[in-house]
């Protein structure tokens, strides 16, 4: 019943046009009429508390890294020098824009950021050179989602405060999925783009590329930066967000003279304006999870998926279905805060591994992101390459095949995700 | 009365631009302190995140007057429109109360910390909380206007905003 | 009455025992009238959450350390002073005295009813770098520790650099070395698995962990007189548990520790004064914001029961 209560007023709410934040504050309040136990400042104190959290201080400043990013000229230098790099092999502007999405990836926390940036200047290349248009954002659209698999990645902050889990562990252990996950891009991409009557571009000179090289250098430090210094303990994954940022500002002000002070203003009130968003979420979230502790919903839910325990792989297997479907209807942000820790209980008692659980449910929500109806880096893609959505649809259905592929493999064999994080980070 | 709203979102916007760029020095400054100097500011970890609940709820009157928070219209967007009026008041009508809980809730954390004081920096914990009446007050002042727009036909319809829309804008589609 | 009672740590750990205990002991005595369902691990939120939702009554009972309550009620600071307890004893005496009483009693001007103190245990310093014998081995460790005045103050005093960490980034700090070490009860060290990332371990017994069991004033003022009397006996009896357990498991914690590899030292008697010197001014600077009458008890009772 408790459990019928929750979902009712949570899905309820978001049917008749609430906010998800305001939805999960109302199941926290129906769990509350529900109980008998109603007071206001279980609604005030769990909510103002949700936001109150150094470590996820880092969500605004991977967030602002990501913006000057984008402003500030460092996403279009990686994405020239990928074209200087490999736009003459047959089918390259293809292996570009997943080179270029693996490395900006690494760089800013938003996939739907990545994607816009990439789209915005690799679809019309696509277009111009032969491919479908459809397929190239496609294309674009399921390398962004890489961003959030490869470090940093502000899905797996999020994870990391939300199931107790070492921040610095996930981004270590997202790095061998993720580039697995770009490679199996570029063999679908290989497939599928053998029959387009496409013009490469000319080899570019072996001047332009150190050219391009150089301009790139600045930004393609900014990941060994943040890596390095992660691994090495020289600072928290808070503080790497924090040296990001600045190091963005730095590069973009200083030596690419790109960003402007006049432009810093919108710039902080973007990454502002994106983190309270994600963070009231948070904070709305909190309020139900409390109830839903009061009201002892987490052992129900655990009783739920017992029947799967005895087979770690059936248990995977059923949870990466269920966000699956759940990523059609849900954001990212969302989807984690309501669906992983309730699923985290169960999947511990079971015997899995919480950092490979993480990673494994962070590529499936990553997907949610690619699938209609709701799908932000599907509708950025095609909002910013002006490629009608259905035919965006059309052609991004292999490459989601491509990551299904890949989710199949990491349950299939755990080892690709627990062998390499373990020996990175030298346990 | 509109102008003088906008003034005072224009505030709010200044408000939590000021927040995180407070955040970014202190936080920043603690690592160059910590190797250049081998020391730091023992305020700055509590300080900036004090900044970052203030800039949590300011921020998220912003998002909620810009539509920016997630959800799913496009169910109640498929309703024909009565329908989806009636949905629409329903949901604002809630989400009033909810408010309405945060307001008193919040009420009662600045009661009850007014003898509380912050570890490091030595503010009255009653600051902290007291974002929540900021918050409450301004979200009740914007639910109760759009419950009246709509119950006077001059709004039916409520569009989702979100960072889709910041990433298209950074990528300069109108 | 159903007490739902939050706590910071996992069930299984001293604390947890102890909670436990209570829960047992509050049932018997109240013949069922009064029960109490725990909440371990932070379920209901940490320390400082927790103080406020039992003020506002939303939890009924609580356990926090003193330098949590000490930005609530100052005076739990003096219990916070570094060095001020040579043995458990010693501490047990003065924490059951009128001045310790008189302590307690300062929370209820706030909402909240302190009923008795229980204890995680002595606080010593772990670290990565060196083993600690002398003053100068802890010179310029990183140390992490908790957000609160007395704490930095004396570590600085004693030469360390303190750095406040939320408890769950203390491990991956410790790990990859953003941090050199930690100062905390060698349960936790055991609890927490620190002696994976840990070398050394030095029994500075620096502070205490000391920590007040309260319960909110609106389920204390609902409660028969003689249910107050039943759940003040049961947190007072509990606490003769809770330090029953913390000795009888010290032991077996120091050769477990020992087991796993870590190097385990003792501070010799002359060199302890050495550190005690070196946090004077912090202890005066502590003393200097009460009165001085209260001050004056508070040290007596100290003195009075050293060498217990
Ligand atoms: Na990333
Ligand atoms: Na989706």
């Amino acid at each position: 019943m408790t459990l019928l209560i929750f979902l009712g007023c949570l899905l309820g709410g978001m049917a008749i046009g609430m906010p998800i934040a305001y939805a999960l504050i109302m199941s926290g309040i129906g769990l509350m009429v529900y109980l008998d136990f109603f007071d206001a400042q279980i609604v005030a104190q769990n909510l103002l508390n949700g936001a109150d959290s150094f470590p996820l201080m880092a969500v605004p400043f991977f967030m602002l890294a990501g913006e000057v990013m984008n402003t500030g000229g460092l996403s279009r230098r990686i994405v020239n020098l990928s074209v200087a790099a490999v736009g003459h092999v047959r089918g390259g502007l293809g292996y570009v824009a997943i080179l270029a999405a693996a490395v900006l990836a690494s760089l800013s926390g938003s996939a739907a950021a990545d994607a816009a940036a990439l789209s915005a200047i690799l679809v019309p290349m696509m277009v111009r050179a032969g491919h479908g248009p459809g397929r190239s954002a496609g294309l674009i659209a399921s390398a962004g989602i890489s961003a959030l698999i490869i470090p940093p990645s502000i899905g797996f902050i999020l994870l990391g405060v939300v199931g107790n889990i070492s921040i610095t562990r996930l981004f270590i252990a997202g790095i061998v999925p993720g580039i697995l996950m770009c490679g199996v891009l570029a063999l679908t991409w290989m497939l599928v783009a053998r029959h387009d009557r496409v013009e490469p571009l000319p080899r570019a000179p072996r001047g332009a590329v150190l050219a391009e090289a150089r301009a790139g250098i600045w930004a393609l430090m900014l990941p060994v930066i943040i890596l390095v210094g992660l691994r090495m303990g020289v600072f928290t994954p808070t503080e790497a967000g924090v040296v990001a940022a600045v190091y963005a500002l730095f590069v973009s002000m200083v030596i690419y003279r790109e960003l402007k002070p006049a432009d810093l203003y919108p710039v902080f009130l973007g990454a502002a304006k994106t983190t309270a968003m994600v963070m009231f979420l948070v904070a709305a979230a909190m309020v139900s999870s409390w109830m839903v502790t009061i009201a002892g919903l987490t052992d129900q839910i655990a009783a739920l998926t017992a029947p799967f325990a005895h087979d770690p792989r059936l248990l995977m297997l059923v949870v990466v279905a269920l966000v699956l479907v759940v990523g059609c209807a849900m954001d990212m942000v969302p989807i984690i805060l309501i669906l992983f820790p309730v699923l985290l209980p169960g999947v511990k008692a079971a015997g899995i591994d919480p950092v490979y659980f993480s990673v494994v449910f962070m590529i499936a929500t990553a997907v949610g992101l690619l699938t209609p109806p709701v799908g932000s880096v599907l509708n950025v893609v095609a909002g910013v390459s002006r490629v009608p959505l259905t035919r965006v649809i059309g052609g991004i259905w292999p490459f989601i095949l491509a990551q299904l592929l890949v989710l199949a493999l990491l349950i299939l064999f755990p080892a690709i995700v627990i062998v390499p994080a373990g020996f990175i980070s030298g346990q | 009365m509109t102008t003088l709203f906008q003034l005072y979102l224009r505030l709010l916007k200044g408000f939590i631009v000021f927040c995180l760029a407070g955040m970014v020095v202190l936080v920043f400054g603690n690592v160059v302190l910590r190797y250049a100097f081998n020391s730091g500011l023992t305020m700055s970890e509590e300080f900036s995140r004090w900044l970052f609940v203030w800039m949590t709820f300011v921020g998220a009157i912003v998002v909620l007057h810009e539509n920016g928070h997630l959800g799913l219209d496009f169910i109640v967007n498929a309703l024909p429109r009565p329908l989806r009026r009636l949905c629409l008041v329903l949901a604002h009508g809630l989400m009033v109360y909810a408010t309405w809980l945060v307001l008193a809730g919040s009420w009662v954390l600045v009661s009850v910390n007014r003898n509380s004081y912050a570890p490091a920096t030595g503010l009255p914990m009653s600051l902290l909380f007291g974002v929540g009446l900021v918050f409450g007050l301004s979200t009740a002042a914007i639910l109760l206007w759009r419950i009246w727009l709509i119950l006077t036909g001059r709004l039916d319809r409520i569009t989702i905003v979100d960072e889709e829309a910041a990433a298209l804008h950074q990528a300069g589609v109108k | 009455d159903v007490i739902k009672f939050s706590y910071p740590v996992a069930e299984d750990s001293t604390m947890g025992q102890t909670v436990n205990k209570f829960a047992e002991l509050v049932e018997a005595k109240t013949g069922g009238a009064v029960t109490v369902k725990a909440f371990p691990s932070a379920q209901l939120g940490n320390e400082i959450q927790s103080i406020s939702a039992a003020q506002g009554g939303i939890v009924e009972a609580a356990v926090t350390t003193t330098a949590g309550l000490a930005a609530m009620v100052p005076e739990f600071d003096m219990f916070n002073a570094p060095f001020t307890f040579d043995s458990y004893a010693q501490l047990d005496a003065v924490t059951r005295s009128a001045v310790g009483n008189d302590i307690l009693a300062k929370l209820e001007p706030n909402n909240i009813v302190g009923l008795c103190y229980w204890d995680y245990g002595f606080r010593n310093i772990t670290n990565n770098k060196r083993p600690v014998k002398t003053l100068e081995d802890v010179s310029g460790l990183r140390v992490r520790t908790i957000q609160n005045a007395v704490y930095i103050d004396s570590l600085q005093a004693m030469g360390m650099n303190p750095t406040p960490l939320p408890f769950p980034e203390t491990f991956t700090a410790l790990e990859t070395g953003a941090i050199d070490g930690n100062e905390i009860a060698n349960d936790v060290t055991r609890a927490g698995s620190f002696f994976e990332v840990q070398k050394y371990l030095t029994e500075t017994r620096h502070f205490t962990t000391l920590s007040v069991m309260y319960v909110s004033k609106k389920l204390w003022d609902g409660l028969e007189p003689a249910e107050q009397t039943a759940v003040r006996e049961a947190c007072l009896e509990t606490s003769e548990f809770n330090r029953q357990i913390i000795n009888d498991g010290a032991q077996g914690t120091l050769d477990f520790l020992a087991e796993k590899g870590m190097q385990i030292d003792e501070i010799a008697p002359e060199e302890l004064a050495r550190f005690r010197t070196a946090v004077a001014p912090v202890v005066e600077k502590i003393n200097a914001r009460f009165d001085p009458a209260f001050v004056q008890a508070f040290q007596a009772e100290v003195e009075a029961n050293k060498g217990n």
